[in-house]
């Protein structure tokens, strides 16, 4: 790692300031289709950023007009300061990892990561340390002279980000690298690119449907629906405090009660549930009472009481019934029936924690600032 | 009837399951026919060659003493290759054009190239010497258009030929490239250009690497063709023209000298085995590279 640093293939500390900005990109197709809708996206150099949404809503689109395989109808593309928008991808000098790797079926694992060199035209002897330091990186070194599909899944996924690095990029996109990877696995190679990632002061732009991939890795996640970015952030703030009802859905999992809201004003709302109950929480946007809204509740900030001891408040106290337990390792989950809605509870599993089973009377209880209140979509 | 619901359906074929036990049997009457009207056949063309009108090797010292033989083999080993090459240049670029087009351009492209087998290849270089002759349609519209004063002959020369085997051959080597183009992954072309490659580097090392395996195919196919086409060159050609094909017609024929015919024959055959062998070798080691 070391000869790295040497020969200038790793970063010289983190870099500051913007390496690629997205401005305002619109895509439609002749079947009518749109694609984008004025998406906006800035992403600082040296960090990961995970575009993350359903498919089909334009993330891909996204990264195949970062990488310059499409182009947009309007808006711009710049990198590094430098606008790229009519630049063909040849020029672009920017790596891809492909969600099938592309890995040329034809040429050596050496080949292959050479290839972006080659295209370069740099010197034969820099090709052949520059390579072997790339293979290094990835712990490859020993499958130089195979072919490609001499390697397993992991190895070639490895020899994918291998030749996307090597030739020192200004960035780097990567299409759900680890979708073909079973679980396992995947789990050691994020950790592998995170810390590649920063050992090489890289910045990338990552493409994923998977949420819990995307918190893991990334600085900051952009949640896109429909061809625009509806929420960009730190993984924890998403989390916490989403702005509308879909990215809630989509990142982490959600509990959502529909009420009316009875009392709003400073962030504080307090919503009539259908049965006539009454709880207190944050609201996410400015809204008027009497409107129909839904409150969010992630399942670990709720708590499970026996229903003879509850806790002695009065506010967002629900008492119901274990309808299911679902043991999950190091947590349990249960699935609470409240005579009409259903809640889902997660506990971790300590030695104090009562354990409860199905037809238990239950008392639930959330925090106040652990309820969000969005008005209902 | 079976084969193409076979092809057309989405069921995933599985190496080990059969259609039913013995299926293998139904190829036993081909096996049969090809054992009695081909490798029968074969094996007394080659006896012949060496004892007809007696036992021994004068038939084939008679083709080297006679270097006009030996002129014809090479004459259409080169025709053979000529043809091959050109079909293979404007054939490519049809090929590739049917694996980009929407599938129902692509349909109909390929349709249309299998039109003229409708006709025979007899028909067709008819046709052309119709079209091509001195009072044909080609010398008629070119004094029409006063490009020319008196009619030309187009027949009767090399490229006539050439160009007639091009047209007849074209389909046999466009169908085996269009099916190993489609097998290529297109994701390929555009991880070589995110990786620097301008579109001539993409198309040299990426892509025509990759088409090699059906173009190896497809030129193997017409080159074999090529090196017994008889009735085109007969038909098309000058006398400059004449095919080892046709010397070894002229032999049963004409002269009706089986022996030396048979002679002939042999030599046609191990060359085109050669020259297959060959082809495969080097198809064989550029897979491995």
């Amino acid at each position: 790692m070391n000869m790295a640093a040497d020969l200038g293939f790793s970063g010289a500390g983190v870099r500051s300031g913007t390496c690629l900005v997205l401005d305002r990109l619109t895509r439609s197709y002749p079947d009518g289709t749109v694609a984008l809708r004025g998406l906006s996206l800035s992403v600082p150099a040296g960090r990961i950023v995970s575009l993350l949404g359903p498919s089909g809503s334009g993330k891909t689109t996204t990264l195949k007009m970062i990488a310059g395989f499409d182009k947009p109808d309007s808006g711009s593309i710049t990198l590094a300061g430098r606008d790229i928008s009519r630049t063909p991808p040849h020029m672009r000098d920017i790596g891809m990892v492909f969600q099938n790797y592309a890995l040329f079926p034809h040429m050596s694992v050496f080949d292959n990561v050479a290839f972006p060199l080659r295209m370069r035209h740099r010197a034969r002897r820099d090709i052949e340390t520059v390579v072997q330091e790339a293979l290094a990186l990835v712990e490859l070194q020993g499958v130089a002279a195979r072919l490609p599909r001499q390697l397993s899944g992991g190895q070639q996924q490895r020899v994918a980000l291998a030749r996307a690095i090597v030739f020192r990029p200004q960035l780097l996109l990567m299409d759900e690298p680890l979708g073909a990877l079973d679980r396992q696995l995947r789990k050691s190679v994020q950790s592998e690119l995170k810390r590649l990632q920063r050992q090489l002061d890289l910045t990338v732009v990552y493409v994923t449907h998977d949420q819990e991939e995307a918190m893991f890795l990334s600085d900051e996640i952009a949640i896109v629906q429909n061809g625009q970015i509806v929420q960009c952030g730190a993984p924890a703030a998403l989390y916490d405090a989403p702005e509308s009802v879909f990215v809630a859905g989509f990142l982490g999992e959600s509990n959502f009660l529909g009420g009316t809201l009875a009392e709003a004003g400073a962030g504080r709302a307090i919503v009539t549930l259908p049965d006539g109950r009454q709880m207190r929480g944050r609201s996410a946007a400015p809204m008027s009472a009497g409107r129909a809204v839904s409150v969010l509740i992630r399942p670990e900030k709720l708590q499970v009481h026996v229903a003879s001891r509850a806790p002695g408040r009065e506010v967002n106290v629900l008492a119901g019934r274990i309808d299911l337990v679902n043991f999950l390792g190091g947590a349990v989950e249960y699935e609470v029936d409240l005579d009409g809605p259903r809640l889902t509870a997660r506990v971790h599993l300590r030695a104090s924690a009562a354990t409860f089973a199905v037809g238990d009377p239950v008392v639930l209880h959330v925090e106040p600032q652990d309820c969000l209140v969005f008005p209902t979509p | 009837m079976m084969d193409v619901a076979l092809a057309g359906g989405t069921a995933q074929p599985v190496p080990s399951q059969r259609l039913f036990s013995g299926a293998g049997l139904l190829a036993l009457p081909l096996i049969v026919l090809l054992a009695v009207v081909y490798v029968c056949p074969v094996g007394v063309m080659l006896a012949d060659s060496f004892t007809d009108p007696q036992p021994g090797l004068q038939q084939y010292q008679r083709m080297i003493e006679h270097p006009v033989y030996l002129q014809v083999l090479a004459r259409t080993f080169r025709l053979a290759v000529v043809v091959t090459a050109a079909t293979a240049i404007c054939g490519f670029p049809v090929a590739y054009y049917c694996t980009i087009a929407r599938p129902a351009v692509a349909r109909i492209a390929l349709g249309l190239l299998f039109v003229p087998f409708w006709a025979s290849t007899v028909v067709r270089t008819y046709a052309l010497m119709v079209i091509l002759g001195r009072t044909g349609i080609l010398n008629g519209a070119l004094l029409w258009a006063g490009l020319i004063s008196r009619p030309t002959q187009f027949l009767f020369h090399t490229a006539t030929v050439q160009l007639a085997m091009v047209q007849i051959l074209l389909p046999f080597f466009v169908l085996p490239v269009y099916a190993g183009l489609r097998t290529i992954d297109l994701s390929l072309l555009s991880a070589a250009e995110g990786l620097g490659a301008p579109p001539w580097q993409v198309f040299r090392r990426i892509y025509l690497p990759l088409s090699l395996p059906g173009l190896f195919t497809g030129a193997l196919i017409v080159f074999v063709f090529c090196f017994g086409f008889f009735i085109t060159p007969t038909l098309l050609g000058g006398r400059r023209d004449v095919t080892i094909a046709m010397v070894i017609m002229a032999q049963f024929e004409g002269q009706l000298d089986w022996g030396f015919g048979a002679a002939l024959s042999t030599v046609l055959l191990a060359c085109t085995l050669v020259a297959v062998l060959m082809m495969l070798r080097v198809a064989k080691q550029d897979s491995n590279r």
